[in-house]
């Protein structure tokens, strides 16, 4: 009897120093507290949202507390200034889009922020970004946006330096002056549009279902790539602009963060993109997950950077 | 003519030196672009001229307030020292919203930052400084102070923490956001 109690202790502490050790080798990383998460975007939009619900999915998979905050303001300038000064160890990052740490950040005078004072953790999807109208003007092509221009000029919604600056050049390839009208967000621009106050604007996915439902339609892809929703939709290098709103939504933690902090929750956040409560938004909104990461994402985030002065020459 | 030194004299002073200090040094300080700037080939309304109009409107009620005093009272040493002891309690409350809760996890390995959401420790600060605070201006207002104040401060804080912390799941208690 002595023998099979002490047979099955031993063959307890075993399971434990196994299960002990498994545990702590899938989680080889853990925050020491909460992480701060810095959300760029206007509270209630696609992008909040889509944070929102990947805050969540992390907390659910790993039990890490994840506190979701808004920092708005300057294309996404504002929330890098406040994570900058953050501490490196995991317990704070932020969703921006790539054009924050591209043209929006070395505009930003006296910002002072590039994207070497940051850690990129992964991109989530990539920005669907058009220029979009209400269905009831009537254009059913680019060429009937320059025509009304020129009978009259149209206020163009952006939300951006860089967008207010594409669409200067979008006018001027065709000749025509739009009044640009730079709003907080998407949704603004949605919203602008839809009331009226906007003849045309650019919207990151938030158009889906208005142009789903045909109150909506897509004039033309700001991407390089065509749009999902809408392939017919000409891009900007189509309409003679070779300048274009390429855009992913992206992940950054401070500069200087420990890689197995980076790794750990980078994976976290791609899988909370591809299988999480967040997969459904990104799927319906930005047409699926794109997770670009490490020295990929780095390269990314410093061309943007550094391409960002001709498109600022071009406008001068 | 001597000016005449009324209460409403050193308001407008301290008006027109805190006007001059915002548009000579703050502004300059604090805004990317000067009055105006050229974007997209055309000038437009630049960072600074907002604040530099709201700081030429504060010097210009300083002037008019200096020129035409509706008001004989004069600024007496019990007025200063009321000032002074509003202003310093809200200051030291503040600091001690702020720092209570860092000094208290100051022997411990990693801080305060990664307790900033956990009870009790996020709460010290709030329940500290706002105890300070309604307890001190109660008492400054009576002229007496009393636990009894206090007392009350404290209560009163632990309900206002109490309500903004246990219904929202993703807010961090004041001033832990800033931890």
């Amino acid at each position: 009897m002595r023998k099979f109690v002490k047979a099955t202790a031993i063959a307890a502490l075993f399971s434990v120093a196994t299960i002990t050790s498994a545990f702590a080798d899938g989680h080889a990383w853990a925050p020491k507290g909460p992480i701060k998460l810095i959300i760029a975007f206007a509270a209630g939009g696609g992008a909040d949202t889509q944070a929102r619900l990947i805050a969540s999915d992390i907390q659910e998979a790993t039990g890490w507390e994840v506190i979701p905050e808004q920092v708005t303001g300057k294309g996404g300038v504002n929330a890098l200034v406040a994570l900058k000064k953050m501490p490196a160890d995991g317990t704070a990052i932020a969703l921006v889009v790539t054009e924050s740490l591209g043209y929006n950040a070395a505009s930003a005078k006296g910002a002072g922020i590039s994207p070497s004072d940051f850690t990129g953790l992964t991109t989530t999807a990539a920005a669907q970004m058009g220029v979009v109208a209400k269905a009831d003007k009537g254009w059913k092509s680019f060429d009937d946006v320059i025509a009304a221009a020129k009978a009259g000029k149209l206020r163009f919604g952006t939300m951006s330096p860089r967008l207010s600056d594409l669409a200067f050049l979008l006018g001027n390839a065709h000749g025509v002056e739009f009044n640009i009208v730079q709003v907080r967000g998407g949704r603004a621009v949605m919203n602008g549009v839809q009331a009226g106050d906007m003849d045309l604007g650019f919207m990151a996915g938030i158009q889906r279902k208005g142009v789903a439902s045909g109150d909506l339609v897509n004039l033309a892809s700001a991407m390089s790539k065509p749009l999902l929703q809408t392939p017919d939709a000409p891009t900007f290098a189509d309409l003679g602009v070779k300048f274009n709103g390429d855009a992913h939504f992206v992940f950054v933690a401070p500069g200087g963060m420990d890689p197995k902090a980076r790794k750990a929750i980078t994976e976290a956040i791609v899988k909370a993109t591809n299988s999480g409560k967040a997969s459904g938004i990104i799927g319906k909104a930005f047409g699926g997950a794109v997770n670009i990461q490490g020295a990929e994402l780095d390269a990314l985030l410093e061309a943007g950077f550094n391409s960002a002065g001709e498109l600022m020459k071009a406008v001068q | 003519m001597k000016p005449r030194i009324t209460a409403d004299f050193w308001l407008a002073l301290f008006f027109l030196a805190s006007a001059i200090l915002l548009i000579v040094i703050w502004i300059p300080l604090d805004t990317g672009t000067g009055l105006t700037e050229k974007v997209r080939r055309k000038l437009t309304i630049g960072d600074a001229l907002g604040p530099t109009i709201a700081g030429v409107v504060i010097a210009l009620g300083a002037v008019l307030t200096l020129l035409r005093q509706t008001s004989e009272t004069l600024l007496t040493a019990r007025n200063v020292r009321w000032m002074a002891s509003l202003l310093g309690l809200f200051a030291l409350s503040l600091i001690l919203m702020r720092y209570v809760g860092p000094i208290i996890a100051a022997g411990m390995e990693d801080g305060y930052r990664p307790l900033r959401a956990t009870p009790p420790w996020n709460y010290a600060g709030f329940l500290v400084g706002g105890t300070l605070m309604i307890g001190g201006l109660t008492g400054i207002a009576a002229k007496k102070f009393s636990l009894r104040d206090f007392a009350i401060g404290f209560a009163a804080s632990l309900i206002i923490a109490l309500f903004y912390d246990l219904p929202f799941d993703d807010l961090v208690l004041p001033p832990n956001g800033d931890v």
